[in-house]
């Protein structure tokens, strides 16, 4: 995971954002200067990123690396026709549906085993060892089970999902803090009250950990998917490119991809935020995530 | 009548360490009462079971051996935490839930118990009113102080009036001043509600400046050492105790049997 630019930026600024109050102008003077230069390096770094990438693709020439200009050619070719918009709805699509049924059946699934103690001891090693396997390797039997369609795809995005989110939420009842349990007992809450009213909203962050890792695994299984056999979708433009050796448009694919992950995470980052707001200011975002491997 | 009665009281751990079975006596023959309306403090050194205790008698731990008669009701076997409400429990950790604002911790055992929101918001805002926490009401835990979490703690328990409160070193880790305060409202509103309090900590002076009547316990595993009856008038001299002879007589009394 991508640790978040506030940790680095200057100590001194931040402290004076948190003492000034609100509203007053040093607070937005401060909040300005930081966002400038953020942004500053950020553009810094993208310029250094293309500079090395003219570089490549002049060394090695534009057979191997397409070079900025060929690869926005390529890519305004395929906005202006139409195509992009198409294949782009084609595997977001695959990989929404996937994630929204898996995430679902994921957070349920925690929910439900969580209660039989014993279900759980007897699932864990189970469990545990499909944790290990990389999933995406069951990409080829579902095309073989479910068709070169859109089916075998969103099969695939919801078992990813549905893993990455289960084992986060179950990770969060696990860490629940009993004490909090106790006293809403003492309170007399009843088991079932304990559950709604401790138990989940204390798996909030860990439940929104495992959405946001999950969601561009589960962009990244349609994706697969469609490598393997497919005739729409992003993962097919790449194919269908490579396949003429036409690399601009092989770079062009990776690049739309490149922009629906980046606007993706923009989302869910203002949706943690909004979720969060409980949360104290340093604690945000360093919930343990269960991700080792799960690919 | 004593409210709470205790007869007999043991608890053991038992500790699995690789396969070895260690048994843990933490209280041995715990024997006192609480008089209904009564202030009884209990002291005794860190580790000899002064949690325990409550947790034993909350009923979120079962006992050993004895028995905990509340108003009448004698309990053992089956556990039932907080005995249907009678029984408040301020833990040694104010234990605000961190996703509730004020408001809405404050409220939360009525919710639980489905009184009417028009109703949990009159409620929660006179408490709130009370110990001087009004303008707090939208804020979230971590966003308080300390004396305020454990004021926050305090009503939350409140608002449900149950007829005993155990509160387990609540005010250990405050600063002296806030301290002071604390144990000033706490009282005033003790003598006012007329409650059955059973507090619980480990500075003498707490335990005595506090209390109708002190109970102090011994090394684990713990059983009751002696009682004290607290004769002094109230109120009491809460900043300066030990300017008070009185007090200082028994404090020191007190202490050579607890240095023992
Ligand atoms: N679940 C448990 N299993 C085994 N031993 C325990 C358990 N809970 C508590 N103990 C032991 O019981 C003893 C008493 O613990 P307890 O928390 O009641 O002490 P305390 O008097 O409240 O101490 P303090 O003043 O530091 O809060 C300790 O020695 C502890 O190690
Ligand atoms: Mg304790």
């Amino acid at each position: 995971m991508v640790k978040s630019a506030r940790s680095r930026e200057d100590p001194a600024a931040e402290v004076d954002i948190l003492t000034a109050p609100e509203g007053s102008t040093t607070r937005t003077r401060r909040r300005l200067l930081i966002w400038v230069r953020v942004n500053s390096y950020r553009f810094i770094i993208i310029a250094f990123f293309l500079v090395l990438w003219v570089l490549a693709s002049r060394s090695l020439g534009h057979f191997w690396v397409s070079s900025p200009l060929l690869t926005w050619q390529s890519l305004w070719a395929l906005i202006t026709s139409g195509d992009a918009l198409l294949h782009i709805r084609i595997t977001l699509f695959e990989a929404l549906s996937g994630y929204v049924a898996g995430g679902l059946l994921g957070l349920i699934f925690a929910f439900a085993i969580s209660r039989f103690e014993n279900l759980a001891e007897a699932l864990d090693p189970f469990l545990m060892t499909i944790y290990g396997i990389p999933k995406i390797t069951l990409a080829p039997l579902f095309i073989l089970w479910f068709g070169i369609g859109l089916l075998s795809k969103i099969y695939l995005a919801g078992l990813l999902a549905f893993f990455i989110v289960f084992f986060n939420t179950y990770a969060g009842i696990r860490g629940v803090d009993v004490e909090l349990t106790k006293v809403a007992r003492v309170m007399g809450a009843t088991p079932w009250q304990v559950e709604r009213t401790v138990v989940l909203p204390s798996c909030v962050p860990y439940v929104i950990a495992g959405l946001k890792v999950a969601l561009p695994y589960a962009l990244t299984a349609a994706i697969v998917g469609e490598f393997i056999a497919s005739d729409k979708g992003i993962g097919y433009l790449i194919m269908d490119a490579s396949g003429q050796y036409d690399t601009s448009g092989v770079f062009a694919g990776v690049v739309l991809i490149a922009v629906i992950i980046m606007l993706i995470n923009e989302i869910l980052k203002t949706s943690e935020r909004r979720l969060l707001k409980w949360r104290p200011q340093e604690e945000r975002g360093t919930t343990r995530v269960e991700d080792r491997e799960v690919l | 009548m004593s409210l709470l009665r205790v007869e007999n009281l043991s608890k053991s751990f038992v500790v699995e360490r690789g396969g070895e079975v260690r048994h843990v006596n933490v209280l041995q023959n715990l024997s006192f009462t609480v008089p209904e309306g009564g202030f009884v403090t209990i002291i005794g050194p860190s580790g000899c079971g002064k949690s325990t205790l409550l947790n034993i008698l909350v009923g979120l731990l079962p006992p050993s051996a004895g028995s905990i008669t509340v108003a009448g009701h004698t309990y053992n076997g089956r556990l039932h935490p907080g005995f249907k409400r009678r029984i408040g429990y301020i833990t040694q950790n104010d234990n605000l839930f961190p996703w509730r604002l004020v408001f809405d911790n404050v409220r939360y055992p009525l919710e639980l118990a489905g009184v009417p929101l028009p109703e949990q918001k009159e409620r929660v805002g006179e408490l709130l009113e009370m110990v001087g926490l009004a303008e707090f009401a939208q804020h979230y835990p971590h966003e308080l102080s300390g004396g305020m979490r454990k004021r926050v703690s305090l009503i939350r328990t409140l608002i449900y009036d149950p007829p005993i409160i155990l509160m387990d070193e609540p005010f250990g880790a405050l600063d002296a001043y806030t301290r002071t305060e604390l144990h000033r409202e706490l009282l005033s509103l003790w003598q006012r509600t007329k409650k059955t309090i059973l507090f619980i900590t480990h500075d003498l002076i707490e335990a005595i400046l506090l209390a109708d009547r002190t109970i102090l316990l011994g090394n684990r595993p713990a059983s009751v050492q002696c009682e004290y009856e607290v004769a002094l008038p109230r109120p009491r001299h809460l900043e300066y105790p030990l300017e008070d002879q009185q007090f200082t007589e028994l404090y020191l009394r007190v202490l050579k049997e607890f240095k023992r």
